[in-house]
């Protein structure tokens, strides 16, 4: 007879030996032998000539060569002749101050008619970069590579961030050493050791940095993992930059010009500073849509574009816990880890972007008007920052520190080359070859899918914003705008217009609406609409072909809401992580731990399947990440990890509409919601470039910001026709002072009985257009003159957008005034 | 570190909504006073980088439109044409070392050309005065009368009216707005700022030494005047930076402010103009842009200050002028460039609408106010707006409801009184029937009474509920009024009332109170229900009378009083029926009145309270068997009593509050060690 004992001890046994066959990786142990370590050789000597320039491979399109002093990769273009360095490459002992040594010198000896004027002029008018006057500029200017670190005195208050670059060092504040070798006999693949000494206050640290470099036919590739980083002075790694001066333009030359002797008056010399020619061309940053910042003498100091991949992070961005809103719409997010240069017209460009260590990388795009009087764009990698380590319990006296674990991750940078117009390449030097050489890459990685869509209008999106809380004598009282029959009657009267493309979302659809609504719940009432009500507009709309889902933020949140215990992350210093608003009722929000996020996602997705619903709207950690500090810690990649498998899970399920999803969603994206028309207008940025949309169109459907705020105009229409992007409303049945004393009050505009009018004319117009390139694939978009664009497609259709004032013609086709023209097609 | 966190820490805020290509918000005022978030107002247009300018600080419109700017790092005046993008004139002059302010003539006089531009140099110490071609006409430096020698003539803004009359705003001066003739000789001081100081600061002016005052900080001096302007009509307008009030003056030919009692939106303001329409636009050194219609009503507010370079964006506002198409120029001297706003559909709107209002077009302006309350149903400008030409066009109902939605209780009473008024107006001969029929009714129903007794069992009925005892112990409270002298005898003596009807009438009492700060009519509701804090309210006074009752009996005891704790608890409680018939009365009247019957209201409240008050009077008395001095004297010691006791109590809560806190953080340290 089987005692419990007995079947307790069968049960552990099988699961103890079950490991054993379900263990499909191999794991290799001490008992095993390991693969080949990699074989490193050094580039022989006879390599280099006399410049100091060697060469490491040729391929069809490039040949890449190596300056060992300067650690400069140089890469010439074979297709258009363009040679691009990673540095500017320049002697940095060659200085302003040496030149002029140089020349009172000669100016000595050709007055003392020890040499002719000829020889005086020849030694001495010698134009001298004005950036070899300053400390760090040349070796910037050069390095493949720069880190910088915290050091601290014992008398500091404060950490210092120390700059180190990986070129030669003409100082001997620290000393680096750096070399490049093969590896592996491959004379594709290379290793760049960088190794610093002498670091740190008490100069007793080092760090060690190994990249490799793999050169191919689309550029080349560096990889720093994380492994590969050594050395004592790593716990107080800050970041890693690369490739800082790829492309730079600009320079302040110091053109020395000598005199001949006069009569009495002996020869001299002297200089001027001159502006060099500049490039035409441009930077581009994925600023909101896109933005190219060309390249310009400025005369006034502007900032720097400095953008922090997929937002900024409030546990390492902002130094304290909490901080506060403003009175300024807040900068868009790059929301793409991608950046790129053009030189020249449709001639020269690259496009750089990461493959790994995304989640930590910044954009830097620095404009002619700094120290250095160049334009430069590169990509920084972030390790550790500065927070404001706490030690009161009312917070207070904040002690600056550094944290004591690094972001664990590998860096993979891609740098591909495009060259040439749409004439004579798929990729053409230019934003637009740019956009099509990453969405390339994204579709071969899976990052990315083609969609096709059997239906002939393009969509619309309506939302519909339900009820949210107000104060009242005692707690909060709900105020309903919307009911779920009232979206009932919207819907229908609608469709009777003859628009069927709808999809909506239901904002505030639980109980205590919008900002109180329990993210972890799903509690309904009759006020709003009750479960039932839900399913059966749900499952009536579904046969009419319009999904209907129920929207929900899941990032931000507050203590009215839901109990903050265990659930909202926290900052560094301990506390939660917070911003104070001028919102009312509630005025603090704080951020959900990305574990809660992904467990209310789950929860709630499985009562709207339940519910019948197809489709689920998402917000919050679409757009946001956040680094969590409770317990152990949860980086942003972590973050990023759940995410993606929390939405990996729902993709078969649903039909997923995302707000503003960085590109780690993009797989699981079917509409991409509120999608940015503009980038944050920074002073240097000279252009607005729909290059997001140009990466999206046709993999995804592309929904505009609400053209209820300031988005309705006849040129906001022209924008989403130019931009490939579907319209999208707002609407509540009431009028939207019902929500006036409510967290939603900044929906100022939205009663329907206002909009509907708006509604059918906005959609006809962009439907007009953009009903003819549905599955059509954007292959350009050209500026045909200041004001009128030409966007082409895959199955011929042109479509012209004429933005001025006064009619255009165009190759013979007359563009109205604040219209559009459709050309070409089946 | 920190630059990124200005960059991007509000980055953080829940994903809201925002327009297009605006870079900062635009907030209007709701019915509370509070700012909230409306649709775009302007949206940035230009930056100009390229004009080489050094902490540039004015700039003016001239009569071709294009922008005359006083660049004072480089000591000189450039007139720059913004379609063309090129400088057309360039003004310096040995004399003039750093122009500060601008002016420029738009009209043709014997004493100034059109065009003329004047110009204000605190470092030079003079006001130029160049034609538009920019040669030198006359200059004004210190003004050489007596009533001005020993002040400083440091000229920093300039405005000139068609005599050629200067108005000058000068360095520090706090005297307030120089006026010089068009020959340069001092007029006198045409407006000045008065210092505006708090009760308490009044107080410490009062009682302090002068050394003492210094310490405090507190600013005795007037506020200083930053900026003057003339518009086309000739009207001066000022505006100054450090006061809450009157920031920004619309002055008369007196120098008196004609719009005093307007909400001014910023307390540093560094610029104003005025364009031809008469609105209002003020610069503040927060950033922010302001707009007011020529009545000083608030329109609307946005900018802001922030490091990055951003489009819209300001390091340091310091001037504003309006071009002819209604484009915003801005100065940054911070930054060193101009920036430029363009109004959207929606400004353009509301200065139309405010414009056909005062040409009394009232159909043009609602059908404007309507576009702009499409665009933004929560604006509290449009709901008046519309609500004011509605009341012009005598739709009387229309114009309270859209009063009523902006909180405008003033122009909702006066509409509500018309209402009022054609309602009296047909409906009066209708009640005077009605209430005749019923008289009538009621007198024949009596005399049928008398002989029939038909209302016997009503009366009967009705008896039988006042019999009930706990009914009837209330309803004595109406006795007590009548006859306090007798009825409080009779409380004291437990012939009449009961400790329940006590409590009931003290519950009666609070919800009439309640009621009367809460639920009066829209008109004299100044707090939403929703502000209030119940919590306080019923804990002030459940406290207060408790402590009340306690105190006076331990006052009475002491001074050989009569009356047990219980008496006295009803001898309260029982006096409350006028208050309750007042609270109750009046905010009845409350919904059926205006402003003009504001003093019903209070009387009827007042009396109400004062003869509760009386009675109370009365009750200690009786109860006590006191002298009118002794009741006196008995009841100040028991207030007096109750403030003490007060402050102990307060006294206790805080500290009780430092031994929780002391307690909670001694339990996290421990915890802290233990698990570390």
């Amino acid at each position: 007879m089987l005692s419990i004992k007995k079947i307790l001890l069968v049960v552990v046994m099988m699961l103890t030996i079950t490991p054993l066959f379900i263990d499909a990786s191999y794991v290799s142990t001490g008992r095993d032998t390991q693969e080949n370590p990699d074989t490193i050789s050094d580039i022989p000597a006879a390599n280099y000539d006399v410049a100091g320039y060697a060469k490491l491979t040729e391929n069809d399109n490039f040949i890449f060569y190596w300056q060992e002093d300067r650690d400069v990769l140089v890469i010439h273009d074979k297709r258009n002749g363009y040679t691009w360095k990673t540095g500017l490459d320049i002697d940095p002992t060659y200085t302003k101050a040496e030149q002029s040594s140089l020349c009172k010198d000669l100016k000595r000896q050709y007055n003392n008619d020890q040499i002719t004027y000829e020889e005086f002029e020849s030694g001495c008018a010698v134009p001298v970069d004005t950036i070899t006057g300053t400390t760090s500029g040349p070796l910037m200017a050069n390095s493949l590579l720069y880190f910088e670190y915290f050091s601290k005195g014992a008398s500091d208050s404060v950490y210092q961030n120390n700059t180190v670059y990986s070129s030669y060092l003409k100082s001997t504040l620290y000393k680096v050493t750096s070399t490049l070798q093969m590896l592996n006999g491959d004379e594709n693949t290379y290793r760049f050791t960088v190794y610093a000494q002498n670091l740190g206050v008490d100069k007793d640290l080092d760090l060690n940095i190994i990249v490799d470099m793999t050169l191919s036919e689309d550029g080349f590739v560096l990889n720093l993992r994380n492994e590969d980083l050594s050395g004592t002075a790593l716990p107080y790694l800050s970041s890693i930059g690369l490739a800082t001066f790829l492309g730079a333009v600009g320079g302040i030359d110091a053109v020395f010009y000598t005199t001949p002797k006069v009569d009495t008056v002996l020869g001299d010399y002297d200089y001027t500073e001159v502006q060099r020619d500049m490039v035409d061309g441009y930077s581009f940053v994925p600023d909101g849509s896109g933005a190219l910042i060309r390249f310009l003498d400025n005369s006034v100091s502007l900032s720097k574009y400095n953008a922090y991949v997929y937002g900024s992070d409030p546990s390492q961005s902002i130094q304290s816990y909490r901080s506060w809103a403003g009175t300024y719409v807040p900068f868009k997010t790059a929301s793409i880890p991608v950046y790129g240069m053009a030189h020249g017209n449709d001639q020269a460009a690259y496009v750089a972007y990461a493959t790994s260590g995304d989640p930590y990388m910044y954009i830097i795009s620095t404009p002619e008007e700094n120290i250095y009087h160049y334009n430069y764009t590169h990509a920084k990698f972030n390790y550790n920052f500065l927070f404001d380590k706490l030690y009161t319990l009312d917070g207070d006296n904040p002690v600056s520190s550094i944290s004591d674990t690094l972001n664990v991750f590998d860096i993979e940078m891609h740098y591909d080359f495009l060259s040439g117009s749409k004439e004579t390449s798929d990729y053409p030097a230019n934003y637009v070859g740019m956009a099509l050489k990453y969405k390339d890459y994204l579709l071969e990685h899976g990052m990315l899918n083609e969609m096709t869509s059997a239906l002939e209008d393009i969509g619309i999106r309506l939302d519909f914003l339900m009820a949210d809380s107000e104060s009242s004598i005692v707690g909060y009282v709900t105020q309903v705008s919307t009911t779920s029959d009232q979206v009932d009657y919207i819907l229908g009267d609608i469709l009777s217009m003859g628009i069927s493309n709808i999809s909506s979302g239901l904002i505030g659809w639980q109980k205590d609406g919008v900002t109180l609504g329990n993210p972890s719940k799903a509690e309904f009432t009759s006020a709003i609409g009750t479960k039932r009500n839900y399913e059966d507009l749900i499952a009536k709309y579904l046969d009419l072909g319009i999904d209907i889902s129920l929207y929900q933020d899941y990032y931000n949140i507050n203590d009215q809401q839901i109990n903050l215990y265990r659930v909202a992350a926290k900052h560094p210093a301990g506390w939660y992580t917070r911003i104070l608003t001028y919102e009312d009722p509630v005025s603090v929000f704080y951020y959900a731990r990305p574990v809660a996020s992904v467990q209310w996602l789950n929860k709630q997705s499985e009562t709207f399947l339940d519910m019948g619903a197809r489709s689920i709207t998402v917000d919050g950690i679409t757009t946001k990440l956040i680094t969590d500090y409770t317990g152990d810690v949860t980086y942003r990649s972590d973050a990023i990890a759940l995410y993606q498998d929390a939405f990996n899970r729902l993709d078969d399920d649903f039909v997923v509409n995302l707000t503003k999803p960085n590109l780690y969603l993009f797989p699981y994206t079917d509409r991409y919601l509120q999608i940015n028309m503009y980038s944050t207008q920074y002073l240097i940025e000279t252009d607005t470039v729909p290059f997001l949309q140009l990466l999206l169109q046709n993999t995804m459907e592309l929904y505009a910001i609400y053209s209820n705020f300031s988005f309705y105009t006849d040129s906001d229409v022209l924008r989403m026709i130019d931009y490939n992007v579907y319209p999208s409303f707002v609407l509540t049945y009431q009028p939207s002072f019902v929500l006036a004393d409510t967290n939603s009050a900044e929906y100022y505009t939205t009663e329907y009985g206002l909009y509907k009018d708006l509604i059918q004319s906005v959609y006809e117009r962009v439907n007009g257009a953009l009903s003819n390139v549905i599955n059509a694939q954007w292959e350009n978009r050209e500026v045909v003159e200041l004001g009128v664009i030409r966007n082409s497609y895959s199955n011929g259709v042109e479509i012209l957008i004429n933005y001025t004032d006064v009619d255009k013609t165009v190759d013979s086709t007359v563009i109205p005034a604040m219209s559009y023209v459709v050309l070409g097609g089946e | 570190m920190a630059l990124i966190a200005i960059i991007t820490f509000f980055s953080f805020l829940p994903v809201g909504v925002y327009a297009s290509s605006s870079t900062t918000y635009t907030y209007a005022l709701d019915d509370n006073k509070h700012y909230v978030r409306t649709q775009d107002a302007y949206l940035p247009g230009q930056t100009i980088t390229d004009l080489a300018l050094d902490k540039p600080s004015d700039i003016a419109i001239d009569q071709n439109n294009h922008l005359v700017i006083a660049d004072m790092g480089n000591a000189r005046v450039i007139v720059y044409d913004p379609v063309s993008g090129a400088i057309t004139l360039e003004i310096t002059d040995p004399q003039m070392l750093g122009p500060t302010g601008i002016y420029v003539c738009m009209e043709d006089s014997v004493y100034v050309s059109i065009g003329d531009i004047y110009v204000a140099d605190p470092t030079a110490g003079y006001v130029f005065h160049f034609d538009s071609a920019g040669n030198l006409l006359e200059q004004f430096g210190k003004p050489t009368s007596v009533m001005y020698e020993s002040l400083d003539f440091q000229p920093e803004r300039v405005a000139v009216d068609k005599a050629g009359i200067m108005y000058i705003v000068s360095k520090g001066t706090s005297d307030g707005i120089i006026q010089l003739s068009n020959t340069g000789e001092f007029q006198g001081f045409f407006a000045s700022n008065q210092v505006h100081l708090t009760w308490f600061e009044k107080l410490q002016q009062l009682v302090y030494t002068d050394a003492q005052l210094e310490n405090l900080g507190i600013n005795f001096t007037p506020p200083v005047f930053t900026s003057v302007y003339i518009d086309s009509t000739g009207i001066v307008y000022s505006s100054s930076s450090g006061q809450a009030v009157e920031n920004i003056k619309k002055h008369n030919t007196q120098g008196t402010n004609m719009i005093a009692d307007m909400f001014v939106s910023s307390s540093k303001l560094s610029d104003i103009f005025v364009d031809k329409q008469g609105i209002i636009y003020t610069s503040d050194q927060g950033g922010f842009i302001d707009v007011y219609t020529n009545d000083g009503e608030f329109i609307y507010t946005f900018g802001t200050i922030n490091d990055v370079s951003v489009a819209g964006f300001f390091k340091t506002l310091s001037a504003i002028a309006v071009d002819d198409n209604g484009q915003i120029w801005t100065v940054d001297s911070g930054n060193n460039y101009l920036q430029s706003f363009m109004p959207t559909d929606y400004a353009n709107t509301i200065y139309s609408a405010i414009i056909n209002y005062n040409n009394t077009n009232y159909e043009e302006a609602i059908r404007l106010w309507q576009e702009v309350l499409r665009l933004n149903q929560l604006s509290i400008l449009a709901h008046n707006g519309i609500a004011k030409n509605y009341l012009q066009i005598e739709e009387y109902s229309l114009a309270a409801e859209h009063f009523k939605i902006a909180g405008n209780r003033d122009l909702y009473s006066e509409a509500f009184w018309e209402i009022r008024n054609i309602w009296l107006q047909n409906n009066l001969i209708t009640i005077i029937e009605l209430l005749a029929i019923f008289g009538v009714v009621a007198i024949a129903l009596k005399l049928v009474n008398r002989k029939y007794h038909v209302l016997a069992p009503v009366q009967s009925f009705g008896k039988k509920i006042s019999n009930i005892k706990l009914i009837n112990d209330v309803m004595y409270m109406s006795q007590v009024a009548k006859k306090p002298g007798d009825s409080f005898y009779y409380l004291r003596r437990h012939r009449k009332g009961s400790y329940l009807g006590g409590v009931l009438i003290l519950i009666l009492t609070f919800f009439s109170y309640l009621l009367f700060v809460a639920g009066k009519g829209f008109i004299f509701q100044y707090t939403a229900i929703k502000d209030l804090d119940l919590n306080s309210i019923i804990l002030g006074f459940v406290v207060l009378i408790g402590l009340f009752i306690i105190c006076s009996y331990l006052v009475t005891s002491i001074q050989d009083g009569e009356g047990t704790m219980g008496e006295i608890f009803l001898g309260f409680a029982y006096s409350m029926y006028p208050f309750i018939i007042a609270c109750i009365a009046s905010t009845l009247i409350s919904y059926v009145s205006t402003n003009n019957e504001v003093f019903l209201l209070n009387t009827i409240f007042y009396v109400g309270l004062f003869y509760t008050a009386a009675l109370i009077f009365i009750s200690i008395s009786e109860i006590q068997n006191y002298t009118v001095g002794q009741t006196i004297k008995s009841i100040l010691l028991t207030i007096l009593f109750v403030i003490v006791i007060l402050l102990v109590l307060s006294f206790i809560q805080m500290t009780i509050k430092q031994v929780f806190q002391f307690l909670e953080e001694f339990i996290k340290e421990a915890i802290r060690n233990v698990i570390n």
